[in-house]
C-alpha cells in the first residue's frame, strides 16, 4: 500500500483507527465509564467515515434558496449528513441510557468495575434465591431481599420503600 | 392502491402512537390499549397475508415520503412478512396476557404504563425490520428494539437485572457499530440505502470481481453484528443473565422476539442485498455453520449445568438460536425455509416455556432451583401441561412444531455437500439427545409428587388463556405443517 | 382424511378412554376405574382384532405432512400380525394388573397410560411410512414412560430417564435415516421388498444409515451396545408394566428393523455387505451376553431382563440372515417370546406383590405355596429353552436353519452361538423352579431374612393373575404343537419381502 493512498483517505483511515479503539474500549475496558466513552468513539468514528464521504471538495453545502439556481453538482451529497444527523440522535439515546444505567449501578454497588458488579451482582442474586427457599425463611431479616424489594424504587429511598413493598409480594405472604 | 396495502405502514405508526398513549394512560388503561392494538394488528396482519397469498405473492412497495424507488424511503411486504407481523404480535399479545399478573405484582402501579410503552415501542421497531425495505431505517429501529428491549431487562430494577442490562447493552453496540459500519461501507461502495437497488449493485460487483476483499469485509460485519446482536453461540455471553434476570414477560419477549427480529433482519439482507452467492464466495456461510453447530452443542451444554429452571431456559435459547442459524447456513429454500418455520416454532415455545415457567414457579412459592420447583406442575396442571408441550417442541418430539422443522433442517443438510451433511445430521442427533437430557429432566422434577404444600390458590384465567394458546399454536405447526410451510415458501419467493 | 375410517377407531378409543380414565375424578375409585378399563381393554383389543382380521383394504391417510409425506395407517401381513399380538397380549397383562396393582398407590394413572399405550400401539403397528412409524414410536416411548416411574421412587426416576435417553437416542439415529432415504428411496411407504433408487455401486453412505437405523430401533429391541436400559428400567416397573415392555414394546423395535430393512432399504441391498456381518455379529454377542448376564444375576426380574435382552436378539439374529426361513423363525420367536415372557414376568409379580420376595435366592419352598403359578412358570420356562412340544422349539429351529442357509462361517457360528445360550437358558430359568419345588425353606435364606416362616400355608393367588399366565402358557404349547397355519401364513410374508 502506498502512502499516497493512505494520505488521499486520511479521514476514512482515522475513522477505522478511532473505531478499532473505541470497539477495544467498549469490550475490553472494565470500567462503565469508559465503556460508554468508547462507545462514543465507535460511533463518533462511523460519522466521520460517513460525513467525509459525502464531502466533495470544492462544492458548497446543499442549501437551496430562490436566489440561486445553481445546478445539483454545485452541492456536496446531502444523503450522508442526514444519515449521521439521524445516527447521532441515535448515538445520543444509547449514550443517555447507558450513563442511566451506570448511575443505577454505582448507587447499587459503589463500583464502576463491570466485572466486579456482576459478580456482586450473582451474590446478591444467590442471597435472594436462597432466602425466597422455604428452608431460609425464619432466619432471614427484613430489608436483606434486594432483588423483592428492589422492584419498586432505587436509591436511597429503597430501605423504607421495600418494607411497604415486602407485603403484597408472594415470598413473603406466610411471615 | 387498494386500501389493504395501508396496513403495514399504519400497524407501525399505530404501534408508534400507542407507545406515546400509553405512557400516560393509567396503568389499567395501558394494559386495555396495549392488548386491543395487538389484537388489531394480530388481525389485520392476518388478514394482509392472507390477501396477499391469494393475490399472486407479487411483494407490494409502499412509498415513503416524495422521493420514487432508488432515492426515497419505502416499506415492501410480501405474505411472508405479514405473517412474521401476525405471529409477532400474536407472542406479544401472549406474554401480555400472561405475565400481566406479575407486572401488577411487582412493581409500583405507577409504573406499568411505562413496560407498555416499552412494548409498544418494541412491536414498532419489530415491525419497520420486518417492513422496511431501507438499511438505515433498519438501523434505526433495530436501535429503538435495543433500547426498549434493554429497558425491559432492567425494568424490574434489581441489581441482578441492571448487571444484565448492562453486559446486554455492552455486546449489543458492539454488534450495532459492527453492523452500522458495514452498512455506511456498502453505501460507500454502491451509493444506495434501498435494498433492491443495493442488490443489484452487489450482483454487477459481484460480476465484474471489482470489490472482492471490500464486499467480504462488509458481508462479515453485517453477518457478525446481527449475529452478536440475536446472540449466536460465541456472542452468547450475555444471554443467561439477561433472559432470566427480567421479569416472565421480559424474558418471553426478549427471547422470542427481539432475537428474531435481527434474524429476520439478516436473512433480509442475505436474501435481497447480497444473494447467496457473493455470501458463499466470502466463506461467511461457512463461519455461520461452525457457529451454529457450536452453538447447538454448546448451548445445550450450559443448559445441563444450568442451576434453575429460568437460567435453563435462557440457555436452551443458545442452542435454539443455533438451530436457527443453521438453517440460514444451509443456504436459500429448504435452509432458509428451515430457519424460519423454526424462528415460528421457537418464538412460540420459547415464550410458553418462559411464561408458564414463572406461572409454576410463583404456584412453588417463587425459588428457581430445580429442587424448590418439585411437583409444581402438579399444583398448576394447565401450565404444566402447556410448559411440558413447549418442552417437547424444544426437544422436537412427534405431534410438536419442534419435530417439523428438525425434518426440514435434516432435510436441508441433506442436499449439501457430504462432510456438511454429515457434521450437521450429527450435531442434530447430539443436540436432540443433550434436550432430552434437560428439557425431560425438568418435566420429570415438574410432574414429580413434591414436597410443595403451599398451593397458592390465585386463579389466573388470562394467563391459562395465552398459555393454552401459544401451546395450541405449537400443536397447530405440527398438524398444519404443510399448508404453513406453503404459505412459508410462497412468502419466501417473493421476500 | 380419506380411506376407511374403521382404521381409527383402535387408534382413538383406548387413548381416548385412557385420557377419561387418567381425569374424571369417580375413576379414583378402585371398582368403577377397574370396570371401565377391563370394559375398554376388550372393546379396543376386539377392534383390532376386528381390523387385523378383516383387512380393509385400502388405508386410511390421516393429514398430510407435508407435499410426499402423508401420514397414514394401511395394513399388510406383518401389521395384521404385530396387531394382533398386541390385541391379545394387551389385555392379558391388562387385567392382571388389576390383582397386582393392589398394592400400588394412584392405580388410575397407571391404567390410564396402559389404555392409551394400546391406542399409540395399534397406530405404531398400522402405520404405513417410516414417517407416520416414527410419530407413534415417539409417542410410544413417552407414553409407556409413566408406566416405567409409577412407584416414583429416586431409582424409579433414574431408570425412566435412561429409558428415556436410551429411546430417544435410538429414535434420533432412526429419524436421519429416514432423512436420507427420503433422498434414497421412492417413497417412505413401506413396499415389500424395498424401494431404493440408488444404483449398486452408489451404496455406501447408504450402509452407514442402514445400520444407524438398525441400531437406532434396535435398542428400543436390547440390542448390544445400546441395551443397557432394559435391565435398569425393568425391575423398577411394576410387574404388568416391565411384563408388556418386555413382550410387547420392544418387539416394536422389532418391527422397526424390519420396516426399514425389508419394506424400505431392501433385504437385497444388504445381504453380502459388511452391514449384514456386523448386524449379525452384534445379534449374537448379544445373545450370549444376555444370557450370561442373566446366569449371574440374582434379582428376579432383573434376570428376566437380561433374558429378554438375549431372547430378543435371537429375533434380530434370524432377522438379520435375511433367508426366508430366519424371518419365519424370528416372526414365530417374536409371538412366542412374547407369550412366555408376560407369563414370566407375571410370576415375578406373582411373587412380588403376594410374599415381597424380590432375588431369585430366596424363593425356597415357594413352589409349594403357589404350585399352579410355579407350575406354569416351569413349562414356559422349558418353551423358552426351546424343548418341543412348546413354540420356542419351533421357533429357533427356524432361526438356525436360517443360519444353515448362510455360505459364511456364521452358518456353523450362529447355531452353536444359539445352543449354548439355550443351555444358558435351562442355567439360568431351571434354578428358580428347583429352589421353588424342591430346596427346603430352612436352608439358607439369609438373603431374604424377612421371608416368612410359614411354608406350608399357601399363598392365595386369584384369578386375574392365574388365568392370564394359563392361558398364555397354553398358547405357547399349542404354538408349538400345531404351528402349521402359523408357519405357512410367515411364509406367504416372506415371499413377498426376499
Amino acid at each position: 500500500m502506498d502512502l499516497q493512498a493512505l494520505l488521499d483517505n486520511r479521514a476514512e483511515a482515522a475513522a477505522i483507527i478511532l473505531f478499532g479503539i473505541g470497539l477495544t474500549t467498549l469490550l475490553l475496558h472494565r470500567n462503565l465509564l469508559k465503556k460508554v466513552i468508547g462507545f462514543s468513539f465507535m460511533d463518533s468514528a462511523i460519522f466521520l467515515f460517513l460525513a467525509s464521504e459525502g464531502y466533495i471538495s470544492g462544492r458548497a453545502a446543499p442549501i437551496q434558496s430562490a436566489a440561486s439556481d445553481l445546478p445539483a453538482s454545485a452541492f456536496i451529497n446531502p444523503l450522508p449528513a442526514g444519515l449521521v444527523l439521524t445516527g447521532i440522535v441515535v448515538s445520543v439515546s444509547v449514550t443517555a441510557l447507558m450513563l442511566s444505567l451506570t448511575v443505577r449501578l454505582y448507587e447499587r454497588f459503589h463500583t464502576l468495575d463491570l466485572d466486579r458488579i456482576v459478580r456482586l451482582a450473582r451474590e446478591d442474586a444467590a442471597v435472594s434465591v436462597g432466602a425466597a427457599a422455604p428452608v431460609g425463611k425464619a432466619e432471614r431479616k427484613a430489608g436483606t431481599n434486594a432483588d423483592a424489594g428492589a422492584a419498586v424504587s432505587a436509591g436511597k429511598a429503597e430501605q423504607k420503600s421495600e418494607k411497604d413493598a415486602a407485603l403484597p409480594d408472594p415470598e413473603r405472604r406466610d411471615r | 392502491m387498494p386500501w389493504w396495502q395501508n396496513i403495514p405502514f399504519f400497524s407501525v405508526l399505530l404501534f408508534l402512537l400507542s407507545a406515546a398513549v400509553c405512557s400516560v394512560l393509567p396503568p389499567a388503561g395501558a394494559r386495555r390499549w396495549s392488548r386491543a392494538v395487538l389484537a388489531l394488528c394480530l388481525l389485520f396482519s392476518g388478514l394482509l397475508a392472507v390477501l396477499l397469498l391469494h393475490s399472486g405473492g407479487a411483494p407490494v412497495h409502499y412509498r415513503m415520503g416524495h422521493f420514487p424507488a432508488p432515492w426515497g424511503n419505502e416499506l415492501r411486504f410480501g405474505a411472508l412478512e405479514a405473517l412474521l407481523a401476525a405471529l409477532f404480535s400474536f407472542v406479544m399479545l401472549c406474554a401480555l396476557l400472561a405475565g400481566g399478573g406479575e407486572l401488577r405484582g411487582r412493581a409500583g402501579l405507577s409504573r406499568e404504563s411505562l413496560y407498555h410503552t416499552l412494548c409498544m415501542l418494541l412491536m414498532a421497531a419489530l415491525l419497520s425490520q420486518v417492513y422496511s425495505n431501507d438499511l438505515f431505517t433498519c438501523y434505526v429501529f433495530l436501535e429503538i428494539m435495543t433500547l426498549s428491549a434493554c429497558a425491559l431487562i432492567v425494568y424490574r430494577n434489581s441489581g441482578r437485572s441492571l448487571a444484565a442490562g448492562m453486559r446486554y447493552m455492552v455486546l449489543n453496540m458492539v454488534g450495532s457499530g459492527l453492523f452500522l459500519l458495514g452498512v455506511v461501507l456498502l453505501y460507500d461502495l454502491t451509493g444506495h440505502l434501498l435494498m433492491e437497488p443495493l442488490g443489484a449493485s452487489v450482483a454487477s460487483l459481484a460480476v465484474s470481481g471489482a470489490y472482492r476483499r471490500s464486499l467480504t469485509v462488509i458481508i462479515a460485519l453485517i453477518t457478525v453484528g446481527l449475529c452478536v446482536k440475536s446472540a449466536l453461540f460465541p456472542f452468547h455471553t450475555w444471554v443467561p443473565d439477561a433472559y432470566s434476570a427480567g421479569a416472565a414477560p421480559s424474558n418471553a419477549i426478549l427471547s422470542s422476539l427481539v432475537s428474531k427480529g435481527y434474524i429476520v433482519l439478516l436473512l433480509k439482507i442475505l436474501l435481497r442485498v447480497f444473494g447467496w452467492n457473493p455470501v458463499v464466495l466470502s466463506r461467511v456461510d461457512l463461519l455461520l455453520l461452525l457457529f451454529a453447530w457450536s452453538g447447538m452443542v454448546f448451548g445445550s451444554l450450559g443448559a445441563i449445568s444450568a442451576s434453575g429452571l429460568t437460567r435453563m431456559t435462557a440457555w436452551s435459547s443458545v442452542a435454539q438460536i443455533g438451530y436457527i442459524f443453521l438453517g440460514l447456513a444451509l443456504g436459500p429454500a429448504e435452509g432458509f425455509r428451515a430457519a424460519l418455520f423454526h424462528l415460528a416454532v421457537h418464538a412460540c415455545s420459547k415464550s410458553l416455556l418462559f411464561l408458564s415457567g414463572a406461572k409454576l414457579r410463583e404456584a412453588a412459592g417463587g425459588g428457581d432451583g430445580f429442587r424448590a420447583l418439585a411437583g409444581a406442575a402438579r399444583l398448576r396442571p394447565v401450565f404444566g401441561v402447556c410448559w411440558t408441550a413447549a418442552a417437547f417442541s424444544m426437544v422436537g418430539l412427534p405431534f410438536t412444531g419442534g419435530l417439523v422443522s428438525k425434518l426440514l433442517l435434516g432435510s436441508a443438510a441433506l442436499g449439501r455437500s457430504l462432510p456438511v451433511a454429515a457434521v450437521s445430521l450429527g450435531v442434530l442427533a447430539l443436540s436432540t439427545l443433550l434436550n432430552v437430557r434437560y428439557f425431560l429432566r425438568a418435566a420429570l422434577i415438574l410432574w414429580s409428587p413434591g414436597n410443595v404444600a403451599s398451593a397458592r390458590s390465585g386463579r389466573d384465567p388470562a394467563a391459562a388463556l395465552a398459555c393454552g394458546a401459544l401451546a395450541l399454536a405449537v400443536v397447530l405447526s405440527f398438524v398444519f405443517a404443510s399448508p404453513l410451510l406453503e404459505a412459508v415458501s410462497a412468502g419466501l419467493a417473493a421476500f | 382424511m380419506e380411506g376407511s375410517l374403521i382404521l381409527l377407531f383402535p387408534v382413538i378409543l383406548p387413548i381416548l378412554a385412557g385420557l377419561l380414565a387418567g381425569t374424571v375424578p369417580l375413576f379414583r375409585e378402585k371398582k368403577p376405574c377397574r370396570i371401565w378399563t377391563g370394559c375398554f381393554l376388550l372393546l379396543s383389543s376386539a377392534l383390532m382384532l376386528f381390523c387385523a382380521w378383516k383387512k380393509p383394504g385400502e388405508g386410511l391417510t390421516l393429514w398430510r405432512f407435508t407435499e410426499s409425506i402423508p401420514v397414514r395407517l394401511s395394513l399388510d401381513s406383518l401389521s395384521r400380525f404385530f396387531l394382533a399380538l398386541t390385541a391379545v397380549m394387551w389385555p392379558m397383562a391388562g387385567f392382571y394388573s388389576f390383582e397386582y396393582m393392589d398394592h400400588e398407590r394412584e392405580e388410575h394413572r397407571f391404567h390410564a397410560f396402559y389404555l392409551a399405550t394400546q391406542g399409540i400401539l395399534s397406530g405404531l403397528t398400522m402405520a404405513d411410512g417410516l414417517v407416520t412409524f416414527y410419530l407413534f414410536y415417539e409417542a410410544m416411548t413417552l407414553i409407556t414412560l409413566p408406566l416405567v416411574l409409577h412407584t416414583r421412587t429416586r431409582e424409579a426416576i433414574a431408570a425412566a430417564v435412561k429409558y428415556l435417553i436410551y429411546s430417544v437416542f435410538g429414535a434420533s439415529a432412526a429419524l436421519l435415516g429416514i432423512f436420507y432415504l427420503n433422498h434414497a428411496c421412492a417413497t417412505l411407504s413401506f413396499v415389500p421388498g424395498g424401494s431404493l433408487l440408488l444404483p449398486p455401486d452408489g451404496r455406501g453412505a447408504l450402509l452407514w444409515v442402514s445400520l444407524a437405523m438398525i441400531l437406532g430401533f434396535g435398542t428400543k429391541a436390547g440390542m448390544f451396545p445400546l441395551h443397557g436400559w432394559l435391565p435398569t428400567a425393568h425391575p423398577e416397573a411394576p410387574a404388568p408394566a416391565s411384563a408388556v415392555l418386555s413382550g410387547v414394546i420392544t418387539k416394536m423395535g422389532v418391527l422397526g428393523v424390519i420396516r426399514v430393512v425389508f419394506y424400505c432399504v431392501g433385504a437385497d441391498a444388504l445381504r453380502g455387505t459388511w452391514v449384514q456381518t456386523v448386524w449379525m455379529s452384534l445379534a449374537l454377542i448379544t445373545v450370549f451376553m444376555g444370557s450370561m448376564q442373566a446366569l449371574s444375576e440374582d434379582l428376579f426380574k432383573k434376570r428376566l431382563a437380561y433374558s429378554s435382552v438375549s431372547q430378543i436378539s435371537y429375533i434380530l439374529f434370524g432377522l438379520s440372515t435375511l433367508t426366508a426361513s430366519g424371518f419365519e423363525g424370528a416372526l414365530l420367536h417374536v409371538l412366542f417370546h412374547s407369550a412366555i415372557k408376560i407369563t414370566l414376568f407375571m410370576t415375578a409379580g406373582a411373587v412380588i406383590c403376594k410374599t415381597g420376595l424380590t432375588r431369585v435366592s430366596g424363593l425356597q419352598g415357594l413352589g409349594r405355596r403357589m404350585p399352579l403359578v410355579f407350575v406354569l412358570f416351569t413349562v414356559v420356562s422349558l418353551g423358552l429353552i426351546g424343548i418341543p412340544p412348546t413354540g420356542g422349539f419351533i421357533s429357533k429351529w427356524f432361526i438356525a436353519a436360517g443360519a444353515l442357509d448362510l455360505s459364511s462361517g456364521f452358518a456353523f457360528a450362529g447355531p452353536a452361538v444359539l445352543l449354548l445360550s439355550a443351555i444358558l437358558t435351562a442355567a439360568y430359568l431351571l434354578p428358580v423352579s428347583i429352589r421353588g419345588f424342591f430346596v427346603p425353606v430352612s436352608s439358607g435364606h439369609g438373603a431374604e431374612p424377612s421371608a416368612p416362616e410359614s411354608p406350608v400355608k399357601r399363598v392365595k393367588v386369584g384369578p386375574l393373575i392365574w388365568v392370564p399366565m394359563l392361558l398364555l402358557t397354553l398358547l405357547t404349547v399349542a404354538g408349538g404343537m400345531f404351528p402349521d397355519r402359523l408357519v405357512s401364513f410367515f411364509r406367504l410374508t416372506a415371499s413377498g419381502l426376499l
